[in-house]
């Protein structure tokens, strides 16, 4: 087997190399391209899931504030009703 | 499935290649240029495949409101759209040697234009709509009404006195082609089908992912990643 005339493709090499060439190409990429995707929509959902996390987290914190301070109110509340009372 | 399909596909692929490069004959008319037939013709034949695939299940997803099968339309187009780009400039790189033009407009090559145009269409407005649902109806639409153009590619060569030679192998008489030519030229229709089994079974994966997540089983799967 002749490799020098195999890649010349009776003169035709340009054409025929180009057209596998980008066959290859295409087919690369269409394997590429959807494990990208895939990796990109799970980080994503990542992403949310994290934040969600935070804001539940963010709500119990300013919840358990927000309870302190309805306490305190009732407590300064309560002395004022105290005082009230003579 | 998967996994299956991808490497039988490369299987098939690698011995079709064997058997197109270095088996097959040189051409008696053409010499070696034919040898892009083997990438070529499959590629167009996996153009329209898949368009009928896309278009039968945007079919189903609107008839019977199947949402499985409006992601497996919009998984479909990306791969449909380069196998008929693959189709049309292999084509003209086969044109230029044999026709002396890279590009002519043959009722061959301007019906097959046109169905690059819809693949784009389809694609276009999947990612213009903001509402999936909606995206999924007006594409949806867009694919079946592009469904005429699947015969008139087909039967042009037939209808039209074109440049483009007739059909060669999907005839009801025997294949105008010597078996050395044809296996090698099967071969990898095969290889071509089954990457395209393998790459949309990952798309629509990948767009049930999407589609669904802000639901609770995406939450749970991805949490496990």
């Amino acid at each position: 087997m002749n490799w020098a005339k195999f890649f010349d493709m009776g003169g035709y090499a340009f054409f025929v190399w180009t057209s596998y060439g980008l066959t290859f190409v295409l087919l690369v990429a269409n394997v590429v391209s959807p494990i990208l995707q895939r990796k990109k929509v799970i980080a994503r959902v990542k992403r949310a899931i994290k934040r969600e996390a935070m804001v539940v987290e963010n709500q119990a914190v300013e919840n358990r504030a927000d309870k302190n301070r309805v306490t305190e109110n009732q407590d300064t509340g309560n002395r004022a009703a105290e005082n009230k009372t003579p | 499935m998967i996994p299956w399909f991808a490497i039988s596909a490369a299987l098939f692929g690698v011995y079709g290649l064997y058997q197109g490069l270095f088996v097959a004959p040189t051409d008696y008319q053409q010499g070696e240029s034919y040898r892009i037939i083997f990438v070529h013709v499959p590629a167009a034949w996996m153009s329209l495949f898949i368009y009928v695939v896309m278009a039968v299940s945007a079919a189903i997803g609107m008839i019977w409101q199947i949402r499985l099968s409006d992601m497996v339309a919009s998984a479909s187009a990306p791969i449909g759209a380069s196998f008929t780009f693959l189709a049309l400039v292999t084509g003209s790189l086969w044109g230029k040697p044999m026709w002396g033009a890279y590009w002519v407009w043959d009722a061959r090559l301007t019906s097959e234009l046109i169905l690059l145009f819809l693949y784009f269409g389809y694609m276009a407005l999947q990612s213009a709509i903001e509402d999936q649902r909606t995206a999924d109806k007006a594409s949806g639409l867009l694919a079946i009404v592009g469904v005429v153009n699947i015969p008139i590619i087909h039967y042009s060569v037939v209808w039209w006195n074109t440049l483009h030679q007739g059909a060669t192998v999907t005839k009801f008489a025997k294949p105008s082609m010597d078996i050395s030519m044809l296996i090698p030229l099967l071969l990898m229709a095969i290889a071509f089908q089954l990457f395209y089994f393998a790459v949309v079974l990952v798309r629509t994966r990948n767009e049930a992912l999407f589609r669904d997540r802000n639901r609770r089983w995406v939450r749970e799967l991805v949490a496990k990643l």
